[in-house]
C-alpha cells in the first residue's frame, strides 16, 4: 500500500501539529506549512493526495491558494479539504473545495478522512 | 313688431275681412233684390201698356156698338139711303170720335161703305189702306151673338186698332144685316199720346224687329216664340226694357212692343249699396282708430312705461328705482309685483353682499390663521427634520457600534475557535489513549474538558449568530438539501455528548418523498436543529432525545425534538424564546447552566426562514417543533 501524501496548510502551529499527528498516526505522509506562500512554493514540486487548507492565512489567503490549485491541471487529482472557522467563507469555499470542515474539527472527522484514503478513496 | 303694430294689423285685417264679407253679401242680396224689383217694375210697365191698348180697344168696341145697334145704320145697309150718310157720317163725326176709318160690310162680306178721315185736318181722305186687308181678319165667332171682335192689325198703311160688330136694330135684334168696323191708325202721334198718358216710353216695332243691342236677340226670340210672355232686359246703365209681342186674331204677330223703363230703382240701389259700404269702411276706420287709441291709453302706453322702467333698472342696475303704473288692474298688479320682487331681490342682493363681505373677512382671517399655522408647522417640521437628522446620526452611530460589535464578536469567535479546537482535539486524542493509558479519573477529567470546550464553542457560536441576526447580517442562502443528511450531521456532532450522559439519541425521518429534497438555508437549519438538540440533551438527565422529520400538512414540512426532561413550567413558556433568558431553579439545577441564547436564535432563524416554532411541555418531557412552508421564498418546496 503506497503512502498517501498530505499537505496541511495551517498558520497555527499547535493545530497544524495535531492535524499532522492524527494523519501520521493513520499512515499518511504529512507536511505542514504555515502560510500560503510556502504552500504554493511547496506545491510547485509535489502533488499531494490530500490538502487540508486553512482559509485564514498570512500573505496569501486560502481561497487564493484554492483558486491556484484548481487552475493547475497537475494538481487535479488532489482532494482539497478546507478548514475554516468562518461560516461565510466556508460557503464560498464549498463551491471549489471537495470538502469543507468547520472549526472545531472533531477527531472523528479527521480520522474518517484519513480512513477514506486508506480504504482506497472509494 | 311692437304690440301696437300687431294690434293694429290684427284689428285692420279683421275689419277688412268683415267689410269684404259684408260687401259681397250685400252685393248678392241687395243688388239682386234691386234687379228683381227693377224687372218687376219693367214687367208692370209693359203690362200697363198692354192693358192701355186693351182699354183703347174696349173703348173703340163700345163706340162701334153705338153705331152698329142703330136702326139708321141697319136700314142703310139694306137700302143704301144716301141721306143716312149725309146726316150721320160727316167728317167731323168720325174725327170727334178720334176714328180714322169706318167700314160697313154686308152679310156676304162685301164692303158697302168705307170712309177715311185725317184726324189733324178732320177732313175725309183717300183710303189709308185697302179695307179688304182687314175685313177677313175681323170675322166674329159664331157663338158671339153680337159679333164683338177687336184686334190690332197690320195694314199697308201701318198698324191699326180695329173693332167690329154685327149690324142690328136699335133694340139689338136681328136678323143680322152685316158688320160695322171702326178703328184708327196706331201711328207715331197715337203712340206719343199713349206714352204721355201712361208716362212711359214705348215703341212699336215690326214683329221681326232686329234688336240692335248685343245679347238682346235671345230674349226677343223667346218672346216671339211665346206670344203671351213679357221679357225684360237691361239695355244700358240707364234703361231697362220690357218686350211683348202683339198678335192678331189668328195669332199672327203684328207688332213687337218695347216699353223702356228708367233704371232709377237699380241706380238707387247701387247708390245705397255704395253709401252702405262707404259708411261701413268709415265706421271700421273709426273703430280701428278708437280701439287703438283706447288700447294705447289703457294698455300699451302703460305697458311701454313699465317696460321702460324695467329697462332703466336693468341698465342702471339700481333696484330701488320706482316702478309705477296708473290705474288698478292686472298691469298695475304686475307693476306692484315686479316692484315687490325687485325689492326682494335688492334685499337678497344686499344680504348676499353682506354675506360676501363676511365671507371675505372670514377667509382673510382663516388665511392669516393658516399662514400662522403654516409658519408654526414649518418651524416644527424643521425642528423635526433636525431631530430626525440627529436621530439618523444616532442610529448610524448605533448601527456602526452594532456592526463593530458584530465584527469584534466575529473576530473573537474566529480567534477562539482555533485554541478551542486544539483543546478539544488534544482531549479527544488523550481519551483515545493516543498518548498512553489514562486512568478512569483522568478520563473523567478529559471528558469534562471536552464537554466544556463544546459548550464554550456553542456559546461563542450563538453569541455571534445573535449579534449577526440583530445587525440583520443574517441572510438566507437557499439551496437544495436532504433533510435526512442535515439531521444526521447535526446528530453526529452532538451524539458524543448524549452518549456521555447515557441518553439515547433517536432519529425518525418520515419516508415521504417530499422530504428527500428540500429548498432552504442549510446552515440556518443546522443552527436551529443543533440548538434544539443541544438544549434537549442539556435538560435531560434520563431517557432519550428523539429528532423527527415529518409533514404536519400538505403545505409544510417540520422537525420536532422531543426529550424526556422535566418539562417547562407554564409560567415560563412565554419567555423561553427571549435572549439571555435565565431559567428558574428547577432548570438550572438540572442543567447547571443558563439557557442563554439558544432558543432565541431558534426563534429568530425560524422566522427568518418564514417558519414557525411551537413548544409542548409537561412533566414527562418537552417537544419543540419547527415547521416551514414548502413554497416560499424562505424555504421553498421539495422536489
Amino acid at each position: 500500500m503506497a503512502e498517501y501524501q498530505a499537505l496541511i496548510v495551517e498558520d497555527d502551529a499547535a493545530l497544524g501539529s495535531i492535524f499532522a499527528e492524527v494523519f501520521d498516526s493513520c499512515g499518511l505522509q504529512t507536511t505542514v506549512v504555515k502560510d500560503g506562500r510556502l504552500a504554493l512554493t511547496w506545491l510547485e514540486d509535489a502533488v499531494p493526495d490530500l490538502i487540508l487548507l486553512d482559509l485564514h492565512l498570512p500573505h496569501i489567503s486560502g481561497l487564493e491558494i484554492l483558486d491556484n490549485i484548481r487552475a493547475n491541471s497537475r494538481l487535479k487529482t488532489a482532494v482539497v479539504a478546507v478548514v475554516t472557522a468562518d461560516a461565510m467563507r466556508s460557503r464560498e469555499a464549498s463551491k471549489k473545495a471537495d470538502l469543507v470542515l468547520t472549526k472545531p474539527v472533531s477527531l472523528n472527522q479527521l480520522l474518517q478522512l484519513a480512513e477514506w484514503f486508506n480504504e482506497g478513496r472509494d | 313688431m311692437t304690440l301696437r303694430r300687431k294690434t293694429f294689423v290684427i284689428i285692420t285685417t279683421i275689419l277688412l275681412l268683415l267689410v269684404l264679407f259684408l260687401y259681397f253679401l250685400s252685393r248678392i242680396i241687395l243688388l239682386n233684390s234691386y234687379l228683381q224689383l227693377e224687372e218687376n217694375i219693367a214687367r208692370n210697365n209693359t203690362s200697363r201698356v198692354l192693358n192701355a191698348l186693351a182699354r183703347e180697344l174696349e173703348q173703340l168696341s163700345r163706340t162701334t156698338a153705338d153705331w152698329a145697334y142703330w136702326d139708321d145704320t141697319y136700314y142703310f145697309v139694306q137700302d143704301r139711303n144716301e141721306a143716312y150718310i149725309a146726316a150721320n157720317l160727316t167728317d167731323g163725326t168720325l174725327a170727334s170720335l178720334h176714328l180714322n176709318f169706318l167700314i160697313l160690310v154686308d152679310n156676304d162680306g162685301e164692303v158697302v161703305l168705307s170712309k177715311f178721315v185725317d184726324l189733324e185736318t178732320e177732313m175725309e181722305t183717300g183710303p189709308m189702306f185697302n179695307p179688304e186687308e182687314i175685313v177677313p181678319l175681323l170675322v166674329p165667332d159664331f157663338t158671339d151673338l153680337k159679333g164683338d171682335v177687336r184686334s190690332i192689325l197690320q195694314t199697308s198703311g201701318g198698324p191699326v186698332l180695329a173693332t167690329s160688330r154685327y149690324l142690328l136694330t136699335s133694340l139689338a135684334e136681328g136678323p143680322v144685316q152685316g158688320r160695322l168696323i171702326l178703328g184708327y191708325m196706331l201711328d207715331d202721334s197715337k203712340v206719343e199720346d199713349l206714352s204721355q198718358t201712361l208716362n212711359t216710353s214705348l215703341r212699336l216695332h215690326p214683329p221681326t224687329f232686329p234688336v240692335p243691342v248685343d245679347g238682346l236677340q235671345p230674349v226677343v226670340t223667346a218672346v216671339q216664340t211665346n206670344p203671351a210672355a213679357i221679357a225684360v232686359y237691361p239695355i244700358d246703365r240707364n234703361t231697362v226694357a220690357g218686350y211683348a209681342l202683339i198678335s192678331n186674331l189668328i195669332n199672327q204677330p203684328v207688332l213687337l212692343l218695347e216699353v223702356d223703363t228708367p233704371r232709377e230703382v237699380y241706380q238707387q240701389g247701387l247708390a245705397t249699396f255704395t253709401y252702405y259700404i262707404l259708411s261701413l269702411v268709415i265706421v271700421g276706420a273709426l273703430f280701428i282708430v278708437v280701439t287703438l287709441l283706447l288700447l294705447d291709453r289703457i294698455v300699451l302706453s302703460r305697458l311701454n312705461q313699465l317696460s321702460q322702467r324695467v329697462d332703466d333698472i336693468r341698465r342702471t342696475g339700481d333696484l330701488t328705482l320706482p316702478i309705477q303704473v296708473d290705474g288698478e288692474d292686472e298691469l298695475s298688479t304686475l307693476a306692484r309685483e315686479t316692484r315687490e320682487m325687485l325689492s326682494e331681490i335688492a334685499a337678497f342682493k344686499e344680504a348676499l353682499e353682506n354675506s360676501n363681505l363676511e365671507l371675505e373677512a372670514r377667509v382673510r382671517q382663516r388665511t392669516e390663521e393658516l399662514l400662522a399655522a403654516n409658519e408654526a408647522l414649518r418651524v416644527e417640521v424643521s425642528q423635526r427634520e433636525r431631530a430626525q437628522e440627529q436621530l439618523a446620526a444616532a442610529r448610524d452611530q448605533a448601527l456602526e457600534a452594532l456592526n463593530l460589535k458584530t465584527q469584534i464578536l466575529a473576530n473573537i469567535s474566529h480567534d477562539a475557535r482555533t485554541p478551542l479546537n486544539i483543546v478539544s482535539l488534544r482531549a479527544e486524542m488523550m481519551l483515545r489513549e493516543s498518548y498512553g493509558q489514562v486512568t478512569p479519573k483522568q478520563k473523567d477529567a478529559l471528558e469534562t474538558i471536552l464537554l466544556s470546550a463544546h459548550e464554550l464553542l456553542h456559546f461563542i457560536n450563538n453569541l455571534l449568530q445573535e449579534s449577526q441576526t440583530r445587525a440583520n447580517a443574517a441572510r438566507l442562502h437557499n439551496a437544495l438539501f436532504s433533510l435526512n443528511e442535515v439531521v444526521q450531521e447535526v446528530v453526529a456532532l452532538t451524539r458524543p455528548i448524549a452518549e456521555r450522559k447515557n441518553l439515547k439519541l433517536n432519529v425518525e425521518i418520515s419516508p415521504d418523498s417530499s422530504l428527500t429534497y428540500l429548498h432552504g438555508d442549510v446552515s440556518c437549519l443546522k443552527r436551529i436543529l443543533s440548538n434544539l438538540v443541544d438544549n434537549a440533551i442539556k435538560f435531560t438527565e434520563y431517557g432519550e432525545v428523539t429528532v423527527r422529520g415529518f409533514l404536519p400538512d400538505s403545505d409544510h414540512w417540520a422537525i420536532s425534538v422531543t426529550d424526556t426532561g422535566p418539562g417547562i413550567a407554564e409560567a415560563d413558556m412565554a419567555s423561553i424564546f427571549e435572549a439571555f433568558w435565565q431559567a428558574d431553579g428547577s432548570i438550572t439545577r438540572t442543567a447547571g447552566r443558563g439557557v442563554g441564547l439558544g432558543l432565541s436564535i431558534v426563534k429568530q432563524m425560524t422566522l427568518l426562514m418564514e417558519g414557525k416554532v411551537t413548544v409542548q411541555s409537561n412533566s414527562s418531557g418537552s417537544t419543540f417543533t419547527v415547521s416551514f412552508p414548502f413554497r416560499t421564498a424562505g424555504s421553498g418546496g421539495g422536489v
